[in-house]
């Protein structure tokens, strides 16, 4: 893209708005404090300043003229900025001429009038102002700037991560393109601003298109504006996003030009469409976030607050699976003894606990029954403590656990009948245990077990030193 | 004249503006000072209780890290990184256009090419290629991922490996295990959250401050533990000092040091008090869980441990037993990787491959251990140098070596991952044919870094600590999640 002297001047036009808001009211200010006694010795300021003042709104008006020419603004925001921005200028220059000595009227009367003046000139360059910040941070940003600017992490972090639970019976535009339309396009193509007279966030709006037309022709993605503008080189000024946004990925642009050559389809579903690999590779890791499934997506109400603290102050290790959650991971480690007032704490957070790690404790068979009573947890340390057969049977009731660890304890395949019976479970360890072979024929298949004893075979070069001949 | 008339009298003198002067600009500038070394209101709470278990970011898969750093760097091309094309080009003159503008830390005038100096063969589902130097590690092929394509920019050991560990090459940054520590706090309340365990021999180049904790309060620094003697230096008490009396002057020191503290404000006293109770702690339990010698002995033979010396095994088994009582982040250092061909010790076909066979049984004894334990899904295991080694053989002074070695080499080498939410038998990256660049999923050690922290439940960019007057993080201002490794 070539530059021109005028479009530089007009790039420069948030900066030198600043001069003419600035000395024009200070000029003002002058004006009114030149009527004191105090300030009288102003009065010569008031010219000079206002003098200054117009040539830096001439300045400023012209800048925002070429400006206006290159940038894609909102229209008829950017009207109205730009007729008030020339009244200013225009007031400006008739104030400052009748500050001028000799200027139609005498001495007194001329003082009067330029006074009068500066209320409306204040007025407008007040209201050019604020136009001129709309047009720039967007309309919303000076009230509803807090809810905007302060989006609390959590719901970040849901935005960002797209979650797709079953590729396959997705639907293409609701669960795939358009959330990738609300992260990237909507922040000037929807109900919020409308560049180029575009809008993205509704169907028969997109089918609308913008100023320049329709944005795409089903089945074409190389005769589709929409297409063009977001593959255009990013030194472009037509491309889309502008450079100053957060981009599209290039799986993204894929999966634009995928759904627009397969038709443009507002309702099919994934499997109804011919997918390359590439593509279905990346729509899996949608359907796979980051954060561990085991976290519940169901909401739990707060723990009680009096147990963990008390709980934290003997030692045990109790913080939220994550910040701002209300679901708790409770580790004993480091604590050799399990106190019965430890387990009462315990049972009043029934419904928070969803992990819990009592290894390498004095855990025993009949505190078992208790922690039977956590029926959230889902992940339960039991390694190396005192558990039998008996304390296993305590735990059918946790009909949501997905991880046992039974490693080093006195279980047999005895327990296994409970275990087996438990209908979420999905790892279970039982290294170092009675459990046999035999025993875990019974278990239910979609349990992975891992019964351990690993070893590693002898080899020659265990202990063959290499040295130089 | 009277005392009102005095004191507006001073405010036209001159002395009385210099002092005044002097005073409030002082003071102001002193305010300034301090305000950048002392915490923001928001984490006073933080250093009262330094250690306090805290929530991530998102709940994260990993609970604790033992990463396995290999000083001095091992080369990928006897290990990983297969390239047959390399072995046709051998003895001959490295082409000018691998030279041209680049820097080596030795390498000068004109290289030859070294082919790779081990037999490769592809192991596992995953047909990952893994050399002769590691038959063991072969076998648990499908448990690891690899990324074959990191890159670093440094090619002298002691900044590489603070790059590595701190995510910059100059001193004063936190390790990982401090941010971690820092970040997650400890689980077990008796034991450091980091520990440092070395395998004897030399530390590391770029000494204790790969597991130091920069401008982080000192309480988050690595613990160093000895498998040798005290497992912390002074840990015992000396004869005739009873743990009762032991207490007692703990309990004195810590009483001055918290009036010390309500004097002064600084925050490193109240590190200092909780270094002062965690040792005390720390005499019970650490004795203890450093002790190998009550393992069974189908252990000690997994392990290939030998007890009572400072070894990588012993290290990879205490690894073991810290991350099961609740230990943050484990840091193991093995040391005698740097191969460049000077003396046997350092050459590939011999030195090189004697430190293969002492890691090689270890590390996977530690990665088989944890997961009959069922704990490797919980445990990030990460392994790797600082940098990696040039496709060309050494020839410095622009001499041909007397043993075959190579040198550092910044724009690509493999590290691997295992356990911790890592994909099983994954690999991302690739090199050229030679193994001179990355050519596809290049990865840097920020990412590296992004990549554990996220198995832990950060947002590398949000686990910040304000420090002179701005943020900071592990990973500076990049860094990207390696998702293509992520299960």
């Amino acid at each position: 893209m070539e530059l021109d002297i005028t479009s530089i001047l007009g790039r420069f036009h948030p900066v030198l708005v600043h001069l003419p808001i600035g000395i024009l009211l200070l000029a003002f200010l002058f004006t009114l404090l030149s009527r004191t006694k105090r300030y009288k010795k102003l009065k010569p300021a008031v010219r000079t300043s206002l003098f200054y003042g117009m040539v830096s709104a001439v300045i400023a008006a012209a800048s925002g003229y070429y400006l206006s020419l290159g940038e894609d603004y909102d229209e008829q925001l950017l009207m109205q900025h730009k007729w008030m921005g020339f009244a200013t200028t225009g007031l400006a220059v008739v104030t400052y001429l009748f500050s001028r000595k000799s200027f139609l009227l005498a001495g007194n009367d001329r003082r009067q009038v330029v006074t009068v003046l500066f209320f409306p000139l204040v007025i407008v360059l007040t209201l050019t102002g604020h136009l001129g910040g709309s047009l720039t941070y967007g309309e919303d940003f000076l009230f509803e700037s807090s809810a905007r600017l302060e989006i609390p992490d959590s719901v970040k972090m849901q935005s960002r991560k797209r979650v797709v639970a079953n590729v396959e019976e997705a639907k293409v535009y609701d669960d795939i393109i358009k959330p990738l339309l609300e992260e990237k396009c909507y922040k000037c193509h929807s109900s919020k601003k409308q560049k180029g007279q575009l809008r993205l966030d509704a169907t028969d709006l997109i089918q609308k298109g913008g100023k320049h037309g329709e944005v795409f022709v089903a089945g074409d993605p190389a005769e589709s504006e929409l297409f063009k503008r977001i593959t255009f080189s990013i030194e472009m000024k037509e491309h889309m996003p502008p450079r100053r946004e957060s981009q599209l990925t290039d799986m993204e642009i894929e999966l634009i030009r995928w759904w627009i050559t397969e038709g443009a389809s507002f309702d099919k579903q994934v499997k109804q469409l011919p997918l390359l690999d590439e593509l279905n590779e990346y729509l899996k890791t949608l359907s796979s976030p980051t954060p561990q499934s085991w976290v519940p997506g169901t909401v739990v109400g707060p723990p009680d607050k009096s147990a963990i603290e008390e709980l934290q102050s003997s030692g045990i290790a109790l913080v939220p699976v994550e910040v701002n959650s209300n679901y708790v991971s409770v580790s004993f480690a480091g604590k050799k003894g399990i106190d019965e007032s430890d387990l009462k704490l315990l049972k009043l957070l029934a419904e928070q606990i969803i992990e819990l790690n009592l290894a390498w404790t004095s855990v025993s068979d009949d505190q078992l029954a208790v922690i039977s009573e956590l029926k959230a947890v889902r992940r339960l340390h039991l390694e190396h403590t005192e558990v039998t057969d008996l304390g296993v049977t305590h735990l059918k009731s946790c009909e949501n656990l997905v991880y046992l660890n039974l490693v080093d304890t006195k279980i047999s395949n005895d327990a296994l009948a409970t275990v087996t019976e438990m209908k979420s479970l999905k790892e279970l360890y039982v290294f170092n245990t009675r459990v046999t072979k035999a025993g875990l024929l019974m278990l239910n298949p979609q349990i992975k077990v891992d019964t351990g004893r690993y070893q590693l075979q002898k080899l020659v070069t265990d202990t063959l030193v290499y040295r130089a001949k | 004249m009277n005392r009102k008339d005095y004191s507006k009298l001073q405010s036209f003198s001159r002395r009385y503006f210099l002092k005044e002067s002097a005073m409030g600009l002082g003071s102001l500038a002193l305010g300034s000072l301090l305000g950048s070394c002392s915490p923001k209101s928001g984490s006073l709470e933080r250093l009262l209780d330094p250690l306090s278990p805290r929530p991530p970011h998102f709940p994260g898969k990993a609970k604790s890290v033992i990463y396995l750093h290999m000083a001095g760097s091992p080369s990928q091309l006897e290990l990983f990184d297969y390239k047959p094309e390399l072995a046709k080009l051998h003895d001959q003159d490295c082409p000018p256009s691998l030279l041209e503008g680049k820097q080596f830390a030795f390498i000068r005038g004109v290289p030859k090419m070294l082919g790779p100096q081990a037999i490769f063969k592809q192991h596992g589902e995953s047909r990952a290629w893994i050399s002769d130097n590691l038959p063991h590690f072969s076998t648990i092929a499908d448990e690891v991922s690899f990324l074959k394509a990191v890159t670093t920019d440094q090619f002298n050991h002691a900044p590489a490996q603070l790059f590595m560990h701190t995510g910059a090459p100059r001193l004063g940054r936190p390790s990982i295990g401090s941010w971690v520590t820092y970040g997650l706090g400890s689980e077990n309340a008796n034991l450091p959250g980091f520990v440092v365990l070395t395998s004897g021999g030399k530390t590391p180049d770029a000494g204790k401050s790969v597991w130091g904790s920069g401008f982080l309060p000192s309480i988050y620094q690595g613990v160093q533990c000895r498998s040798e003697g005290d497992p912390v230096l002074y840990i015992t008490d000396p004869v005739g000092i009873s743990r009762d009396l032991k207490k007692k002057t703990i309990d004195a020191i810590n009483e001055v040091n918290q009036q010390h503290y309500e004097e002064f404000q600084d925050p490193e006293t109240l590190t200092r008090i909780n270094q002062y109770e965690l040792a005390y702690r720390m005499q019970i339990s650490v004795p203890e869980v450093m002790n190998i010698n009550k393992e069974p002995a189908y252990i000690h033979e997994l392990y290939g441990t030998n007890p009572g010396k400072t070894s990588f095994a012993n290290n990879c088994l205490l690894a073991r037993k810290l991350v099961e009582q609740g230990v943050r982040f484990v840091q193991l250092f093995d040391w005698g990787w740097d191969s460049h061909g000077t003396d046997k010790d350092n050459a590939l076909d011999l030195g090189f491959r004697n430190k293969c066979r002492e890691i090689d049984r270890s590390m996977t004894a530690l990665i088989l251990d944890l997961k009959q334990r069922g704990l490797l899904e919980q445990t990030l295991v990460v392994w790797g140098g600082e940098f990696g080694r040039t496709p060309m053989q050494e020839n410095r002074e622009n001499k041909k070596m007397p043993f075959y070695g190579r040198d550092h080499h910044v724009e690509a080498f493999t590290m691997w991952m295992a356990g911790g939410g890592i994909k099983k038998g994954g690999s991302w990256g690739e090199t050229d044919e030679i193994g001179y660049a990355a050519v596809k999923g290049k990865t840097s050690v920020h990412d590296v870094q992004a990549t554990l922290l996220n198995q832990l439940g950060f947002d590398h960019e949000k686990l910040t600590h304000h420090f002179q007057g701005r943020p900071f993080r592990l990973t500076d201002v990049s860094g990207k999640v390696i998702s293509e490794i992520v299960a």
